[in-house]
């Protein structure tokens, strides 16, 4: 539809985010945007009976002043790190991607996306929480990528690069960087460290242009993650979710094979693997949104307040999958969420 | 279905006079319609407009119905012409100091600006009211987001006076022509919000609504194998978008036993 207002055409302001860096960069980036003065970003955010797909259509941005917490515990959705200090931050909330299974379109009532300009609170709090662990012998490890695609914003807005220099300077920590951007080439420059963790989530094409059309195509996303390798950064490949269609077995098994024949799997720091889940909740008010992907008219169980995949058939499915797997990878380096 | 809000008579007679819309004697306020379009007058102020508001959508039953609020405003001469149509981006509620924001999608190439609704008329040039004011928005917007959502909620103002002595010169005639002026770009606003509500499709078609309906009443169901059988059709055709749901002659079952057998096995098929 070529009447909608390009992206960002309106940059929602909150009272006292005006003079922070990031909010002089935003507001120069998008010199031609409309300006409105909000008084605090959930006026704007959490209106109540916004349409999420529709505002998805033409985003706009939000540029606030996040007040604490600054940093979470780690959700039960995502995999075992190994380490008991797994944390996720927020810095933006919602992404410029828009995919089916995505958890964000039912947790906000907003397809608009907040920056949180007040980076430098995000990142105290860091520092204070790696201070007072208990357990500070082991890593703390913190996705800060989690309710967003950081990287995808970088050709907006530098924030994964001064993400990365604040990580190098912390002793103890090691941040995840979750995408399926293919913008690596931005960071390129910057000198490799094992304290980022680079996670590409990676699909299948058919599962790409049905479930993921608004991010880069696959060969584009395995590009930007062999580029990374290449240039000696830890990288983790993430087949998450796996989605479970007719035939399904067999697309990943070749997809498999052509990760691996463009990717060492040696060189790869670790693999996360998960089937489709989400909270109850945010599950309930996708399909009440009248949502057309037909991922959530598909028969699922809840286990503990989470939607997903019936255990015995989840169970086979990844099975299936760490069998394939293993035959490039080690066990350990195989993390499953089931 | 598009509604156009207007306080004033005067406001609306050059739209009704344009879109050729016939008076609806049905109801007991001013109501003017031709088949997709209507325009409502609210009366000048709050008070009267949630109720009609209500009525009207109560009336047309669509969740998908866009409102537009087209009216003249006082402005400020720092930031708005006279005689200047603007879409409204803000809204300031100047008793309670809430605010609300109808969102923009569709470039219109109308210039933007925010508004205060206020409860009385100002006509002694006051100048802190540094954007445009009325004495509806507010209410409208907070009637309306009760029905449908933020994107289908539009104001266009056309900037009458700055709210000095200029106001008393403001006469029907003077009213009339100012929204004469803005038809074509009226019209064209109406052309394009309703594509966005073009895009929004309902997964089921009113067939599909009627053979659910029919197999609710023939079966009996429960509420909670109604709302089932709602999400399992929704998935066929999102899978089947050609295929009819097949027209079963179903016989009213004698008891809940095979009431809950036929629902099973008509699940079973339309999940296959």
């Amino acid at each position: 539809m070529n009447s909608l207002k390009p992206n960002f055409s309106h940059i929602y302001l909150e009272k006292g985010a005006e003079e922070y860096s990031l909010t002089k960069l935003a507001l120069d980036k998008f010199s031609k945007s409309k300006i409105i003065i909000i008084d605090h970003y959930k006026d704007f955010f959490n209106r109540s009976n916004q349409d999420f797909q529709v505002q998805k259509l033409s985003m706009n941005l939000i540029l606030a002043k996040k007040s604490s917490p600054f940093l979470y515990p780690a959700s039960e959705m995502v995999q075992e790190f190994g380490t008991p200090n797994v944390f996720y931050n927020t810095p933006i909330l919602n992404c410029l991607y828009n995919c089916d299974y995505c958890f964000l379109q039912g947790m906000y009532n907003s397809g608009n996306l907040v920056l949180f300009v007040n980076e430098n609170d995000f990142m105290s709090s860091i520092q204070k929480k790696l201070i007072s662990l208990k357990t500070s012998s082991d890593p703390m490890i913190v996705a800060i990528s989690y309710n967003t695609d950081i990287m995808a914003m970088e050709n907006i807005l530098p924030l994964t690069a001064r993400w990365i220099e604040f990580a190098k300077k912390m002793k103890g920590l090691i941040i995840e960087i979750r995408t399926k951007s293919a913008l690596f080439s931005l960071i390129q420059n910057i000198e490799p460290s094992d304290k980022i963790i680079l996670s590409w989530t990676l699909s299948p094409e058919i599962i790409c242009s049905k479930h993921e059309s608004s991010s880069p195509p696959f060969m584009s996303r395995l590009n930007s993650a062999k580029n990374a390798l290449e240039n000696g950064w830890p990288v983790r490949l993430c087949f998450d979710p796996i989605i479970l269609f007719d035939g399904w077995f067999q697309i990943y098994k070749n997809f498999f094979q052509l990760v691996f024949s463009e990717i060492d799997p040696k060189k790869i720091r670790d693999i996360t693997v998960g089937v489709f889940r989400m909270n109850k909740d945010f599950f309930k008010r996708v399909k009440k949104r009248e949502t057309t992907s037909p991922l959530y008219y598909s028969d699922y169980t809840i286990e503990n307040n989470t939607v997903t995949i019936e255990k015995t058939i989840r169970d086979e499915s990844l099975n299936k999958v760490k069998d394939i797997l293993l035959k490039y990878l080690p066990e350990y380096k195989i993390l499953i969420w089931n | 279905m598009q509604c156009i809000l207007s306080a004033l008579k005067a406001e609306a007679v050059p739209l009704i006079d344009h879109f050729k819309l016939r008076k609806d004697a049905k109801f007991p306020f001013p109501l003017y319609q031709n088949n997709n379009l209507c325009l409502l007058i609210i009366g000048v102020g709050k008070k009267k407009i949630e109720e009609r508001i209500s009525a009207i959508y109560n009336y047309h039953g669509l969740n998908h119905l866009q409102f537009l609020n087209i009216g003249i405003s006082g402005g400020h001469p720092i930031n708005s012409k006279k005689g200047q149509i603007y879409i409204i981006n803000k809204i300031v509620d100047d008793q309670t100091g809430h605010s609300f924001f109808p969102d923009i999608l569709i470039d219109n190439k109308i210039e933007e600006n925010s508004i205060t609704t206020v409860d009385k008329t100002i006509n002694d040039g006051r100048k802190d009211y540094k954007n445009l004011v009325d004495m509806e928005a507010s209410e409208i917007f907070k009637s309306c987001i009760k029905k449908v959502s933020t994107h289908q909620i539009s104001f266009l103002k056309i900037v009458s006076d700055y709210m000095g002595e200029d106001t008393f010169l403001l006469n029907n005639q003077i009213i009339k022509e100012l929204i004469k002026d803005h038809i074509d770009t009226i019209q064209l606003f109406l052309t394009n919000i309703s594509k966005i509500q073009k895009k929004i499709k309902p997964i089921l078609s009113n067939n599909d609504n009627d053979w659910i309906e029919n197999l609710r009443i023939k079966l009996n169901l429960t509420e909670t194998q109604y709302y089932q059988l709602i999400s399992i059709c929704k998935g066929y055709r999102l899978k089947n978008p050609s295929l009819k749901f097949e027209n079963t002659l179903l016989k009213k079952p004698s008891s809940k036993q095979e009431r809950d057998q036929t629902f099973r096995k008509t699940c079973e098929f339309l999940k296959a």
